[in-house]
């Protein structure tokens, strides 16, 4: 496969492989990087890719598999794991005050997520993908992809009404 | 769509039970003008996924990886280090070796008289040699000097 | 793949430096052979032997020594042994970049001296002595000698000059 055919065959899908990996990863910086790595991986396996059915849940793998290989080795750096204590802590009252833009406020919770509700949120919610899709990228089965979303949604609900009881238009 | 019927799909929502189709509703109707007071406070969160969507990658792909010259340089490294490494270990090994070990013996006197006893060897097959290829010419050239001294 | 070339012709070169120093350091210990190794740091240690004022001959030597750095001596009876010296001294030759000074046939006696030049022609850095067949025996002699001397300085230990007019010769050589 040549280089333009590849550019053909990554094009619909190596913004998704982008989103996933700013979701993942916060940075854009680094989330442009991952995607570099990402696309330049499936590039070295330009022979096998003809065997691919889907390719692009392949990639979707491939994402989800660096991002979380990356923030694993930055559990000291400023990559956020801090999902755990969100989940029990509030937000400060100064950090809501200064987070006016409600759009800013939906995004800010999502990314502070269990990593796994983070990514099914991102494979449901943004990209659309069927629960068989995701299944296939996860190794979940349907039935825990949809607790999982639905409790990571529950979750999005819940400091929304918190922040507009706050005074966040 | 009147509310309720929103409130229904709101809530069948969050219990992860829509379709795609059905959460596509939802986009709709939060992104219409017309949404009810009461609910408000999800209009947010369908915004921003309609949003999410449209980030894309603008940069280009740079397929001629940089891996590639990285691997090179790697090995280009290794083989800078390795040299250092036979290089220094070279210097030492000759050094230590010079330094440290006496040789076979630990008595000088014994040391000098093996040493005597070699180079004498090494001496009578130098001048064995000397003899053989210049006795004559030697011989000759001698004659002539030791007659002009004279 | 090109890596492991690489890595292997680095290991190849790497391992050749220490070849070239140790060439014949295997052969010390050996069950057939018979070792003799003198260090720089004992021909220092040769320099503060007293020698008798009167014994010329001993002198010389001592005067040579301390301008040697390393006195190698490998000696055997075995067949197996003196072919494989054979090989070692080929090899370090050709790679340390001796120049064969002489050879002499005498008999089944075969010697060979081996030289590496100095600063000037008659100046030596390195000397390979190769006997096969010295004795009766039949032992092959491997000597390496490493320091900077003068051949004259070796010779003139033995110097039972066998020409007739052999003294008259080293005055008129003294004299030029």
């Amino acid at each position: 496969m040549g280089q333009n055919e590849f550019v053909k065959l990554i094009a619909p899908f190596k913004d998704k492989v982008f989103r996933l990996a700013k979701r993942l990863l916060i940075s854009s910086e680094e989330a442009e990087d991952a995607t570099q790595e990402v696309l330049i991986k499936l590039w070295s396996r330009n022979k096998n890719l003809d065997d691919f059915n889907n390719i692009e849940a392949f990639a979707m793998t491939m994402t989800k598999n660096y991002c979380l290989d990356q923030l694993k080795s930055k559990r000291a750096g400023n990559l956020q794991i801090v999902h755990n204590d969100f989940a029990n802590n509030e937000p400060s009252s100064e950090k809501i005050v200064e987070d006016n833009d409600s759009l800013d406020w939906v995004e800010k919770i999502i990314n502070q997520l269990p990593v796994q509700q983070r990514l099914i949120i991102q494979f449901r919610d943004v990209e659309q993908y069927e629960f068989e899709e995701i299944a296939k990228i996860l190794d979940m089965n349907e039935t825990a992809i949809r607790v999982a979303l639905s409790r990571a949604r529950k979750t999005v609900r819940e400091y929304m009404i918190k922040a507009h009881s706050y005074g966040i238009k | 769509m009147e509310s309720n019927k929103i409130e229904t799909l709101l809530e069948k929502y969050f219990r992860g039970e829509t379709s795609i189709a059905e959460e596509n509703q939802l986009r709709d109707y939060f992104s219409s003008p017309n949404v009810s007071p009461n609910l408000e406070q999800y209009k947010p969160i369908f915004g921003y996924l309609a949003l999410a969507k449209e980030q894309n990658f603008e940069q280009e792909i740079v397929l001629k990886s940089k891996k590639r010259n990285l691997a090179w340089l790697s090995i280009a490294a290794s083989v800078v280090v390795l040299l250092g490494i036979g290089t220094y270990s070279y210097f030492n090994y000759y050094n230590i070796n010079q330094n440290q070990d006496l040789g076979t013996y630990d008595d000088p006197e014994i040391a000098f008289r093996e040493t005597q006893k070699a180079l004498s060897m090494l001496s009578t097959h130098l001048n064995t040699g000397i003899e053989s290829v210049q006795y004559i010419q030697e011989y000759e050239n001698s004659k002539n000097l030791i007659f002009k001294q004279q | 793949m090109m890596k492991k070339i690489l890595i292997t012709v680095v290991v190849a070169l790497v391992s050749n430096a220490f070849f070239a120093q140790s060439a014949f350091d295997k052969y010390d210990g050996q069950d057939d052979v018979t070792s003799i190794i003198v260090n720089k740091k004992m021909f220092q240690m040769m320099g503060s032997v007293k020698v008798d004022a009167n014994d010329k001959e001993t002198q010389q030597y001592l005067d040579l020594m301390k301008k040697l750095d390393n006195l190698k001596v490998f000696t055997t009876k075995s067949t197996r042994v003196s072919a494989d010296m054979k090989l070692s001294a080929d090899k370090y030759i050709k790679t340390a970049g001796l120049e064969e000074l002489m050879r002499v046939n005498d008999g089944g006696k075969n010697v060979r001296i081996m030289v590496k030049s100095g600063a000037t022609d008659s100046q030596v850095k390195e000397l390979l002595m190769f006997i096969e067949g010295a004795n009766k025996e039949n032992e092959t002699i491997l000597m390496s000698l490493t320091g900077n001397f003068d051949l004259s300085e070796i010779s003139v230990l033995t110097d039972k000059m066998k020409i007739p007019g052999g003294d008259d010769l080293k005055k008129a050589t003294r004299g030029k």
